[in-house]
């Protein structure tokens, strides 16, 4: 087995834990969007319902891509960082 | 006299010498919105009875000498999104039909108070566009079509704003932007568009997409009346916004000369011919004003994966209880449908994750040490046709890729040429709280050029 760093490892449980499942069976979450919303997705509706999770799903796993420091805090809800700048 | 096309000052002047009533001004406009405006969809609701009244004691000050300031007695409209007192707000939505606010929108309340006449609330997407439209017939009054040619879509989400402005049938609007939704119309429609830095103008009263990316500002035919706009607004911290806590004064737009950045762009990558050659006219005639030309570069950062993640989550929360209802059927486009019910799965990780990155991406505020401001085209092309969907129309139209949205930075979109009878348009890029700097570029090129003065043929 390929050794991983112990912070692979902890981006992967906790990533695979959350993001894994969604990933790998989006019908799971087709389902569950029926469940959440009145209304019915049939023909073309379905169609584009699949492609709009998939996009969430893509961006689930794009931003593995780029980690952040463990514990780095957001930016403030109502006071993003986009208020700060050098001038 | 045909006040269909005149700047706000010069309205002004005509009120002054009473060449004009402000009633007579306001009905002038609603009957050119009853039919222009309704013609090209850029209608939500005209607002006749407020406006007259308003109108009135309008003409009322100005008769006994105590006007409230330039913008008294001047008509406007306002992207449905924002709140009116009493009147339909619909968002754009066929599931909000029956939406009635009791209070303005700040910053209606704000032109208000200057004595301004709204005349209209104008055509908008439908929900400003969240869960992702993908067609110009995503909004409950309609496809809204381009002033310049109504065959072609005005932008959006502030489509009325961008069409009945640039059809003359307001002198100036009011649009809102979550990510393009000032630049897009006020580009295709050959208009001056100014979307402030975040926090700088009060988002009370606006319908929210995402809390911490939308911003509220000006639409107008030139610079001048942009600001004069923009700075009405631009009122201080409200309590009722808590975006507007870090406000900072406005600086004045002195004349200076700008180390204006340029991105590196694919023109011929997207087939952008016109484009490239009134790009480059206007960047060669910023030289010729004494301003110095720098290339800059975008860090690399997840700037587009980290603005639609928050997006994503902004909107599901905020639009929760219509998402689950039975209303959302109603939605034009039932890609947006598909969109806002998927949003409902966005993971919390990926939304705080999303909210982090823009930590890093502050970094992008580098760019700063190298320009004073950025210029780059709108889009590569002018607007598209309006019976074809997005996904067809816009694979070379490029657009903001950056930062400035994430980073609340302030921008104006003006127009720098055409693509055919199209308008073409460009954006300038400053600093937060530095929206002078936009000013100054742009009030330097509209003194050597009159592509501002265009206005659609026929009218």
């Amino acid at each position: 087995m390929e050794k991983v760093s112990r912070r692979q490892l902890s981006i992967g449980l906790i990533g695979g834990a959350i993001a894994a499942p969604k990933i790998l069976t989006p019908q799971t979450d087709f389902e569950d969007v029926e469940k959440l919303v009145k209304v019915k997705f049939q023909g073309d509706l379905n169609k584009m319902l699949k492609g709009q999770i998939k996009g969430i799903h893509d961006l689930s796993a794009e931003r593995w891509k780029y980690p952040l420091p463990d514990c780095s805090e957001p930016g403030t809800m109502y006071l993003p960082v986009a208020a700060e700048s050098k001038k | 006299m045909n006040p269909a096309f005149l700047t706000i000052k010069e309205l002004n002047t005509a009120l002054d010498k009473r060449k004009v009533s402000s009633v007579e001004l306001a009905n002038f406009f609603i009957d050119r919105l009853e039919t222009l405006g309704r013609r090209f969809n850029a209608v939500a609701e005209i607002t006749r009875d407020l406006a007259l009244k308003q109108a009135a004691a309008s003409d009322a000050r100005r008769a006994s000498g105590k006007t409230l300031g330039p913008l008294d007695g001047i008509p406007y409209g306002a992207k449905d999104l924002l709140s009116v007192a009493g009147l339909p707000t619909r968002w754009g939505s066929k599931g909000h039909a029956d939406q009635v606010f009791p209070y303005d929108a700040t910053t209606i309340e704000t032109l208000h108070a200057n004595g301004a006449v709204v005349v209209a609330k104008l055509a908008m997407i439908e929900l400003a566009g969240g869960g992702n439209y993908n067609v110009a017939g995503a909004s409950a009054t309609g496809a809204c079509g381009c002033a310049y040619d109504k065959g072609f879509w005005a932008g959006g989400s502030s489509s009325g704003s961008g069409s009945a402005t640039a059809l003359g049938a307001v002198p100036y609007s009011l649009g809102s932007e979550t990510a393009g939704s000032i630049v897009c119309p006020s580009a295709f429609n050959g208009l001056t568009g100014y979307r402030p830095t975040y926090g700088r103008i009060s988002r009370f009263g606006a319908m929210t997409l995402s809390w911490t990316l939308d911003r509220v500002g000006p639409m107008a035919r030139n610079l001048e009346d942009a600001a004069l706009v923009f700075r009405t607004l631009s009122i201080g911290p409200d309590s009722k916004d808590t975006s507007t806590q870090r406000w900072q004064p406005m600086h004045p737009a002195h004349s200076q000369k700008l180390r204006i950045g340029l991105l590196k762009e694919d023109f011929k990558g997207n087939d952008a011919t016109a484009c490239e050659k009134a790009y480059s006219h206007a960047v060669e005639l910023l030289k010729k004003l004494g301003h110095t030309i720098v290339d800059v570069e975008y860090l690399k950062l997840p700037y587009n994966e980290a603005l639609s993640i928050i997006v994503n989550a902004e909107q599901a929360s905020a639009h929760e209880n219509f998402i689950r209802g039975p209303r959302l059927a109603e939605m034009s486009d039932r890609n947006q449908i598909a969109g806002l019910s998927a949003s409902l799965l966005t993971p919390a990780t990926d939304y705080l994750w999303a909210q982090r990155m823009r930590n890093e991406v502050a970094k992008a505020n580098v760019i700063w040490d190298k320009c004073d401001v950025i210029f780059t085209p709108t889009f590569y092309h002018g607007a598209p046709p309006i019976d074809q969907p997005f996904d067809k129309t816009f694979t070379k139209m490029g657009g903001d890729s950056g930062p400035s949205n994430l980073l609340g930075w302030p921008a104006i979109a003006f127009p720098i040429g055409f693509e055919g009878s199209l308008p073409l348009g460009g954006t300038v890029l400053a600093p937060c709280w530095r929206e002078d700097l936009c000013e100054v570029l742009v009030r330097d090129f509209q003194a050597v050029t009159d592509y501002h003065l265009k206005k659609p043929a026929g009218l």
